[in-house]
C-alpha cells in the first residue's frame, strides 16, 4: 500500500516535467509559423506534446496539493503557490481542449496566446515554489539591484545591534545566528514543522515537536538536540547540504539556554564568555558582512604596495574581515611613516604588532584612529608615556604590550582611562610596585614576568590531601 | 623532435589529469607561490592554503621542544611515592595485562618495580600544586605557567615509529610533518624566513637517530618542509657567498637559473620546479635574514642568564631555546627543536641527571623570557617525547641504579602559553604509573588540540593525494577542551 505522503513527495520531481514540456511546445508553435506545418506529423506531434503537458501539469498540481496537506509549510507564499498551481492545471486543460479542437486560424492565434499565458503563469508559480524550497531571498540576494527592486524582496537587513556595553544578548548574539541559518525555512514566510524563529516569541512558542527551548536545560532542548544530531540523521538541523552552524555558534545557543533563555535587555557584555565574543558584531567596523565585500572596499593597489614592502597583512579568520598586521621581515625599517601608510586600512585593523620597530609616539595619533583595534604590541619601541594618552580614544583596545619600554607612573592613569583594556604587559617599564598595584584593578591584568612558584611541600604523604 | 610532440611526452599521465581537473594548471599552481616576483594570488590577503585561520588563533606560533628518546615520566613529573615500598617487587600481572613489551625486556624472567630515586617537591600552581622531581627545579618553579598532561598515550613502542607518529600523525614514514601542515595551511608571515624551522641538540648517553624524514613535507609541496638550522658553522649550509662572489653576482646567477627553470616549467608544467625557484629565492633572502637572526650579541646579559651558562654555545639546547625565541619574534610559525639523548635503558639515574641539567634552566628560561616580552600569551610551547618509560626495571636494579624500557601506555607532556590553561595538570595514571585511570589523550587528540589553538579546525585542513583527502589527524582526533583557556 503506497502512502499518500509518498505521492506528495513526488512533487519536486513531477513539477519539472511540465516546465520542460511547455518550452518544447513553444518551440513547436514557433516553428510552425515559419515552416510548412500543415502535415499530419506536425499535428500529431503538437497534440501529443499538449496531452503530455496537460497530464503532467495536473499531476504536478495534485502531488503539490497532497504535499501541502502534510503541513510542513505554512504562510502566504504557500497559499499563492497552491492557487497559482491549481490555476495552471485548469488552464492547461483548457489549452488541451483548444489544441485538440481548434483548426481555424483565429482559434490557432487564440491558442498560442493562451499558451504564452500558461507559460507566464508557470514562471510565477515556479518562482513562489522556489522561494518555498530555497528561502525567499535565494534569487534576489545576488541579483543586480534593478532586478532586486523588481523582485520586491531585498535581502533581510542584517541586524546591526549597538555595541554598547549593555546590550540585548538575544538580539546581539542569538537572533543573528537564527537569522543567518534558520529563518529561510522557519520564518515569517514559511514555517516548516509549524516552527518559526524570526522572533524570540516564535522561538519560545516551539513547533510541532513541542517546545524548542527549555530554559536552563540545553541538553533537553529540542533545538539543541536537532543541531547536534549527526548530519546524516533525518532530524538534523540545518538539513544536510545547507550551511551548518559553527561550533562556536552552537555553544552560544547552549550557553544562552543554560543562562535562562532570556530575551530581556540589560545583559552586560562582560558576562558573555570570552569564547563567544567573536560572534558579537565588532563595534565600529564598517558594517559589511563578508570578507570578500570588505576586500573590494579595501584599496587593492595599496594592499599590493604594502605587501611589496614585506608588510604582513592577513585576516584574523576566514570569516572575519578584520586584519592582523605585523612587520617581522622589516622591523628595523619600520617608522612612524610606515604606520601612516596603513591609514586607508584603519577601519579594519584589529591586531597591530609593531614590536622591535623604530616607531615613536609620533605614530600613536594615527593608531588612535583605528577603531577596531583590540591588540596592540609596542614592545621595544621608542614611544613614551605622554604619547600613550592618545590611545585612550581607542574604544576597543583590550591588550597592550608595553614591555621593554621605559615609562613612569604617569602611565597608570592613562591605562586606567582606556575603556576596554584587559591586559597590559609592563615588564621592564620602570612602573613602581605601587603603580602596578593600582593598575591591577579587577578589570586589568598586569603582566610583568612569571612569578616563580613556591615549593608547598616535599612530604610524599601530602599527595593524598 | 616536433616541439608539440616533445611537450606531450613531458606531460605525465598524472599531471595531465591534474591539469585538466583544475582547468589551467599554471594558474592554480601560481597560488602556491606568493613571494614577490611570482604570480600573485587573486586576493592579496590570502595566506597559505586556508587563506586565513578557521578560528581566531590563540597561538600565533609554536615552539615544540621535542625530547627525543622518551624521557622517564616517573623520574620527572608523574610522582608515585607509594612505589618506594614496592622496590624490587614484581609488577602485578593485573597491571601489565596483555601489554606487549619490547625485545629488549621481553626475555627478562621478571619485571621488578624500580621506584624513582629522585625526591619530588610540590610546587604551587593554579590547582592543588604540581609535583616535580629534583631534576627539574627551574621547570618546577614555572608551575604556574605549565599545563601538564600526564596521560598522553601512543600506539608505537619503538623510537622510529613513535617519533614519526608524534610528528606526522602516522607511524609509517611518508606523511607531512605537523610543521609542514601548518606552513601549508597558514603560510608565512615573514617572507625572509621559512614558516617551519628545525634545530637539533645532542644529548648524553644513548641517542636515537633522527633524520630529515621527520620534518619532511611528505606529499605537500616541498617548500613546506622544515628547514634545518645547523648547530655549528653556518646555520644553513652554503648560506655565505663564496669568497670573491658579490651579492650582485649572486643575484645575476639566481636570475639566470630562475629563467632556465621557468623555461623548463613552461615546457613540463612540473609544479616542483616552481617550488625550486621559490626555494632559491628564499635562500637568497635568508642570506640576509639568518646572520641577523643568529647575532646573539644584541641580547642583554640578563636575558642570556635566563637560559643558563650553555646559551652561548651554538648547538646546545640552551642556544636553540634562545634561537627559538628569536625565530618566534620574527614571525616563524613552527619552531621545532629536537633534543636527543633520553633513551635510558640502563644507568638511568646518572644519564637523566645530565639530560635534565642541560634542559632544565634553558626551557624554564625560555618560558620566562617569553613571559617578560608578553609573547607567552600567543606562543604555544610544547615539551615532550615520543613515549614514556616503564615502571619496571630493565637490567640490574639497585636503590641507586636502574634502567627503564619503552612505555607507550602513558607519558607526560607539558604545554605553556598560547591559549592553554596555565598552572593545571590533566589526567591521572594508576599507582604504578603504568595505565591511564582517567582522561587519556591520544596523539590524534593532542594534534587536534594543537591545531585548534592555532585556529585550525583539524578536520578542515586536508590535502588530496592518491585519490583521497589526507589530514594530520587522519580520521580521528578530538580537541581536548579541558586544556583550553
Amino acid at each position: 500500500m503506497i502512502k499518500w505522503e509518498f505521492i506528495g513527495r513526488l512533487h519536486p520531481l513531477v513539477l519539472h516535467v511540465p516546465i520542460g514540456l511547455i518550452f518544447g511546445l513553444l518551440l513547436i508553435e514557433g516553428l510552425s509559423w515559419v515552416v510548412d506545418s500543415g502535415t499530419r506529423a506536425w499535428r500529431v506531434c503538437r497534440k501529443a506534446y499538449m496531452t503530455l503537458l496537460a497530464l503532467s501539469t495536473v499531476a504536478a498540481a495534485v502531488t503539490g496539493y497532497i504535499l501541502s496537506l502534510e503541513g510542513q509549510t505554512d504562510g502566504a507564499t504557500l497559499i499563492r503557490h497552491k492557487w497559482l498551481g491549481i490555476t495552471a492545471a485548469v488552464v492547461s486543460l483548457v489549452l488541451w481542449i483548444l489544441t485538440i479542437k481548434s483548426n481555424t486560424r483565429v482559434q490557432a492565434v487564440f491558442r498560442v496566446l493562451v499558451l504564452w499565458g500558461l507559460c507566464a503563469l508557470m514562471v510565477v508559480t515556479g518562482h513562489f515554489g522556489g522561494q518555498l524550497t530555497h528561502g525567499p531571498h535565494f534569487l534576489s540576494t545576488h541579483a543586480p539591484p534593478a532586478l532586486q527592486a523588481f523582485l520586491g524582496s531585498a535581502p533581510l537587513e542584517t541586524r546591526q545591534p549597538s555595541a554598547d556595553t549593555s546590550i540585548t544578548l538575544y538580539g546581539a548574539l542569538i537572533q543573528p545566528i537564527l537569522d543567518s541559518h534558520c529563518v529561510s525555512c522557519h520564518g515569517p514566510d514559511r514555517q516548516s514543522g509549524q516552527f518559526a524563529v524570526h522572533t524570540a516569541e516564535a522561538l519560545m512558542a516551539g513547533g510541532r515537536s513541542g517546545p524548542a527551548v527549555l530554559p536552563g536545560a540545553p541538553q533537553d532542548s529540542e533545538l539543541m538536540k536537532r543541531l547536534q544530531l549527526p548530519p546524516d540523521e533525518a532530524g538534523h538541523m540545518p538539513p544536510q547540504g545547507k550551511a551548518q552552524l559553527s561550533p562556536v555558534q552552537i555553544s552560544a545557543l547552549a550557553w544562552w539556554i543554560q543562562a535562562g533563555a532570556s530575551s530581556d535587555p540589560g545583559v552586560n557584555r562582560d558576562e558573555i564568555p570570552q569564547s563567544l565574543l567573536s560572534l558579537l558584531p565588532q563595534p565600529d567596523t564598517t558594517g559589511q558582512s563578508s570578507p570578500e565585500e570588505i576586500s573590494s572596499h579595501m584599496d587593492e593597489a595599496l594592499m599590493r604596495r604594502l605587501e611589496d614592502q614585506q608588510i604582513s597583512i592577513q585576516r584574523i579568520t576566514q570569516d572575519d574581515p578584520r586584519l592582523w598586521i605585523s612587520f617581522p621581515a622589516i622591523s628595523d625599517r619600520v617608522t612612524d611613516e610606515t604606520v601612516k601608510q596603513l591609514m586607508p586600512l584603519a577601519p579594519w585593523i584589529a591586531w597591530l604588532d609593531l614590536s622591535d620597530t623604530h616607531v615613536t609616539s609620533g605614530a600613536l595619533p594615527w593608531i588612535a584612529q583605528m577603531p577596531a583595534l583590540t591588540e596592540l604590541n609596542l614592545r621595544h619601541t621608542g614611544i613614551d608615556a605622554e604619547g600613550l594618552k592618545s590611545l585612550v580614544q581607542n574604544p576597543n583596545l583590550e591588550r597592550l604590550n608595553l614591555s621593554g619600554i621605559s615609562l613612569d607612573d604617569t602611565v597608570v592613569e592613562t591605562l586606567l582611562n582606556m575603556p576596554h583594556l584587559k591586559r597590559v604587559y609592563l615588564w621592564g617599564s620602570n612602573v613602581s610596585q605601587a603603580g602596578l598595584q593600582r593598575l591591577s584593578a579587577p578589570r586589568i591584568e598586569v603582566i610583568t614576568d612569571a612569578t616563580p612558584s613556591e615549593v608547598l611541600s616535599t612530604d610524599p604523604n601530602a599527595v593524598a590531601e | 623532435m616536433d616541439p608539440l610532440e616533445s611537450y606531450y611526452r613531458h606531460i605525465t599521465r598524472r599531471s595531465f589529469f591534474k591539469k585538466t581537473a583544475t582547468g589551467i594548471g599554471g594558474l592554480a599552481l601560481g597560488s602556491l607561490l606568493n613571494g614577490p616576483g611570482f604570480a600573485q594570488p587573486a586576493d592579496p590577503l590570502q595566506r597559505g592554503a586556508l587563506g586565513a585561520a578557521h578560528l581566531a588563533p590563540k597561538a600565533k606560533r609554536i615552539i615544540y621542544l621535542f625530547q627525543n628518546g622518551a624521557p622517564s615520566q616517573l623520574d620527572l613529573f608523574d610522582y608515585k611515592p607509594g612505589l618506594v615500598d614496592q622496590f624490587d617487587k614484581d609488577l602485578p600481572d593485573s597491571i601489565r595485562g596483555e601489554q606487549r613489551v619490547t625485545g629488549m625486556t621481553s626475555g627478562q624472567s621478571r619485571f621488578p618495580i624500580a621506584p624513582s630515586m629522585f625526591k619530588f617537591s610540590r610546587y604551587q600552581n593554579q590547582q592543588d600544586g604540581l609535583w616535580v622531581s629534583e631534576l627539574y627545579p627551574h621547570t618546577g618553579r614555572m608551575a604556574n605557567e605549565l599545563c601538564v598532561v600526564r596521560t598522553l598515550f601512543t600506539e608505537a613502542i619503538n623510537h622510529e615509529p613513535g617519533i614519526t607518529f608524534l610528528q606526522t600523525g602516522n607511524q609509517l614514514p611518508g606523511r607531512p610533518s605537523m610543521g609542514s601542515w601548518i606552513s601549508y595551511g597558514l603560510g608565512r608571515v615573514n617572507e625572509n624566513l621559512p614558516a617551519f624551522v628545525v634545530m637539533i641538540s645532542q644529548g648524553f648517553g644513548n641517542m636515537q637517530a633522527i633524520s630529515n624524514r621527520l620534518w619532511s613535507s611528505g606529499f605537500l609541496p616541498s617548500e613546506h618542509q622544515g628547514v634545518n638550522f645547523r648547530g655549528s658553522g653556518d646555520p644553513v649550509l652554503f648560506l655565505s657567498d663564496p669568497r670573491g662572489i658579490s651579492r650582485a653576482d649572486r643575484r645575476r646567477m639566481l636570475d639566470a637559473v630562475a629563467k632556465l627553470n621557468q623555461e623548463e616549467f613552461d615546457r613540463t608544467q612540473d609544479p616542483e620546479i616552481l617550488t625550486r625557484i621559490a626555494q632559491y629565492e628564499m635562500a637568497y633572502r635568508m642570506q640576509m635574514s639568518v646572520p641577523e637572526l643568529t647575532n646573539i650579541k644584541e641580547e642583554t646579559p640578563a636575558t642570556l642568564d635566563l637560559y643558563g651558562p650553555e646559551v652561548t654555545k651554538p648547538g646546545s639546547f640552551a642556544y636553540n631555546c634562545l634561537m627559538a625565541r628569536r625565530l618566534a619574534e620574527r614571525g616563524v610559525r613552527f619552531i621545532q627543536l629536537y633534543n636527543r639523548g633520553w633513551d635510558q635503558h640502563g644507568n638511568l639515574p646518572h644519564e637523566i641527571s645530565l639530560q635534565a641539567r642541560a634542559t632544565d634552566q634553558p626551557q624554564a628560561g625560555l618560558l620566562q623570557d617569553l613571559k617578560q616580552r608578553g609573547m607567552l600569551d600567543d606562543t604555544l610551547v610544547i615539551w615532550g617525547g615520543e613515549f614514556g618509560r616503564t615502571v619496571y626495571c630493565q637490567g640490574g636494579l639497585s636503590r641507586t641504579n636502574y634502567g627503564r624500557d619503552h612505555h607507550p601506555r602513558c607519558f607526560t607532556v607539558w604545554m605553556a602559553g598560547g591559549g592553554v590553561k596555565p598552572g593545571i595538570s590533566y589526567g591521572k595514571t594508576d599507582d604504578y604509573g603504568y595505565n591511564i585511570v582517567e582522561h587519556g589523550v591520544s596523539v590524534h587528540d593532542f594534534h587536534a588540540t594543537i591545531m585548534h589553538l592555532l585556529g585550525i579546525e583539524h578536520e578542515r585542513l586536508t590535502y588530496r593525494y592518491l585519490g583521497r583527502d589526507f589530514r594530520l589527524t587522519d580520521v580521528e582526533g578530538n580537541v581536548i577542551r579541558d586544556l583550553l583557556v
